[in-house]
């Protein structure tokens, strides 16, 4: 049966809306939260002109989808394809409307409703002190990876690519202007929206011609300057440099998702080319036969559902929400965009490019998209969705394939500096609440230990430790030392989303008092995901682990056994605090 | 104006003239740097984005007016 383009836009648009207007508005934030536009929130209650900052909620809405958009929407999808078209895209859509929004929506308010902590502290009120620090000190040790992952990420993309440096040299700057002109200028958003788009565009054209070259160790060099840069994003007030980049960003990301859709518009008629279903375990996960279920959601993360998102919206976002009323459209919205984004931007271009001749003729691969990488997979699906859709009003395919290839490359180094510095900003929050305790022993100390200058130096200079130098794993194969361990990074996020949307699930049954078929709509995804994850983790360690090089066995290895028995003690708790009074 | 604020001023002068520096440079010569070593115009032009990135956080000092109010006026959006 023939499925095309348009066919998958009208579902999935229709579904998402449908979601949002339903389950998200009328059950989530009327019925369960019971989101209130008298609430004081901790934006305002605890306004320090810092992180805690009253924040219009399309530039929220702008920082929390750039934020929680790094380059997981895009990688993952993109591997998945190995299965075929329908089931990352199925994967995508239930585990976005019925998990991923729930979880991100839930963390945000349950942080708004206790003084905009993490979720990781949220765990004290619903399964007690012990919980709260395992988590986070879990949380940590997953946000230094994060970190080391993506300073190396952002300095192989750098060196690799320097248009994508000079861009970012300017982009930054231009950012800082745009704060400037919308809060010290009285232009508005509008006019300073308007005024930074044409400057950046300009910036564009001249990063197109001129390259930034850092030498003949650039990577390094990159990892130092990158490690000042992230000290100084996550150290300034959101407003200052935050706030502005990301709500620029979220133009960048419209734009991105916006021609996606209308690309696929354009090509209405175009039949996906891709299989719909190719096998139930191909080999994807370290070359291993990789079952659709447990394996997916340590695939697919982002565009459906991902732990990183609950430390997003607990974190920085839970800090500038004005109204509880922003909630729904900043995280139940955000994360539905991310599925978009995941669906129109990769899905879909990749199935239509599948096999396409003149991607043949081009030499970009020889017989389908599949032999590309996952990274080149999306350029080259991007490029040829609007390349083909240009074409059809006119335009030459080869000058609109390459201009959205260089779009999409774009798109993907803002990204990834987004989630660097935000990483950052997150792992400070986490480190702070984990020496609270200092406080009443010893204040000096506290003081010393939680400035946030001094705590982002701590979180960037362990970052480094893992992405400044390499080992050799393989005797031809030389990695940064990040990598030893990031084979365990899915796991590890997918981990923290069950154990956030746990903590959520027993937050509004024990808190909210929600019952019935209401908690049932939190509880039971929150199973599922909990047992997905763990019999996943379990595959990973049987199946995958015996035949990675020794010193990732021993990395990776260690860090999932870890994690597992984290789970259990967390779900013991779980379970032993289920009758206890929350506080 | 106090020191902070006129560090601050410095600051973002000196990243501005070591950014536009670099900038012009490269214009030029198609490339900010090079391959083969570290050259002056790449260091001024990392220099001169921490200048400016940092710079105005101690001229202009604390957040804006319209952000303060918003947090008094309750922040409903």
């Amino acid at each position: 049966m023939a499925v095309y383009a348009i066919e998958i836009i009208v579902v999935v648009l229709a579904l998402y809306l449908v979601a949002y207007l339903y389950y998200g508005r009328r059950l989530l934030h009327e019925r369960i939260v019971r989101a209130r536009a008298d609430a004081s929130t901790p934006a305002v209650a605890q306004y320090d002109g810092v992180d805690y900052v009253p924040t219009n909620k399309y530039v929220l809405f702008g920082h929390h989808f750039a934020s929680i958009a790094g380059a997981g929407p895009i990688v993952g999808p993109a591997i998945a394809m190995a299965y075929g078209w329908f089931l990352p895209l199925i994967w995508v859509i239930f585990g976005n409307i019925f998990i991923g929004t729930v979880h991100d929506y839930l963390a945000l308010m349950s942080s708004v409703r206790y003084g905009g902590i993490s979720v990781m502290s949220v765990s004290e009120n619903v399964m007690g002190r012990k919980a709260r620090y395992l988590f986070l000190l879990y949380t940590l040790m997953a946000l230094l990876l994060v970190y080391a992952a993506f300073a190396s990420v952002a300095s192989k993309v750098f060196t690799g690519n320097p248009s994508a440096a000079t861009m970012s040299l300017l982009y930054m700057p231009l950012a800082l202007l745009m704060g400037m002109l919308m809060y010290r200028t009285g232009l508005g958003i509008k006019a300073s929206t308007a005024i930074t788009i044409v400057l950046v565009l300009l910036a564009y054209v001249y990063s197109y011609n001129v390259h930034l070259l850092l030498g003949p160790d650039a990577y390094h060099t990159w990892i130092i300057v990158l490690g000042v840069y992230a000290i100084l994003a996550a150290s300034l007030p959101v407003w200052y440099l935050l706030q502005p980049r990301d709500y620029l960003n979220s133009y960048l990301l419209f734009a991105f998702v916006g021609f996606a859709v209308l690309g696929g518009i354009i090509v209405a008629g175009g039949k996906l080319a891709a299989p719909a279903y190719t096998s139930f375990a191909p080999n994807i996960i370290g070359g291993q036969p990789t079952p659709f279920w447990p394996a997916i959601p340590l695939i697919i993360a982002c565009g459906s559902l991902s732990g990183f998102h609950s430390l997003v919206a607990s974190g920085t976002t839970s800090k500038q929400l004005a109204s509880e009323l922003d909630a729904l459209m900043v995280g139940y919205g955000g994360m539905l965009t991310e599925g978009a984004l995941s669906t129109f931007a990769v899905i879909l271009p990749i199935s239509l490019a599948w096999s396409a001749p003149v991607l043949i003729e081009m030499g970009e691969f020889q017989n389908t998209i599949l032999e590309l990488k996952a990274v080149p997979r999306f350029y080259v699906g991007y490029g040829y969705m609007l390349g083909t859709a240009l074409s059809k009003l006119g335009l030459g395919f080869e000058t609109a394939y390459t201009a959205f290839k260089l779009l999409a490359a774009i798109a993907l180094a803002m990204f990834v500096m987004t989630t660097l510095d935000t990483s950052t900003r997150l792992a400070r929050f986490a480190w702070q609440e984990l020496f609270d305790w200092t406080a009443s022993r010893s204040p000096g100390a506290y003081r010393v230990l939680t400035n946030r200058w001094f705590a982002s130096f701590i979180i960037v200079a362990l970052g480094t430790i893992m992405a400044y130098p390499e080992v050799q794993i393989t005797p031809e194969n030389v990695v940064p030392a990040y990598q030893v361990l990031w084979p365990a990074f899915a796991g590890v996020n997918q981990m923290l989303a069950a154990l956030a949307l746990l903590t959520t699930s027993l937050w509004i049954y024990k808190v909210l008092k929600a019952k019935g078929a209401y908690a049932g709509l939190v509880m039971v995804p929150a199973l599922f995901l909990w047992v997905t994850v763990t019999v996943g983790l379990a595959w990973w360690l049987v199946v995958v682990a015996p035949n990675l090089p020794a010193v990732q066995k021993v990395g990776a290895g260690g860090i999932i056994l870890f994690s597992l028995i984290l789970n259990l003690i967390l779900i013991a708790l779980y379970a032993t605090n289920l009758k206890r009074t929350p506080k | 104006m106090d020191a902070k604020k006129a560090l601050g001023a410095l600051i973002t002068a000196v990243g501005l003239l070591l950014l536009l520096y670099a900038l012009a440079g490269g214009a030029g010569d198609k490339a900010i740097g090079s391959k083969e070593t570290l050259q002056t115009e790449a260091i001024a032009a990392i220099l001169g984005w921490f200048g400016v990135l940092v710079g105005p956080a101690l001229w202009f000092g604390e957040a804006p007016a319209v952000v303060r109010k918003a947090a008094q006026g309750g922040g409903n959006s």
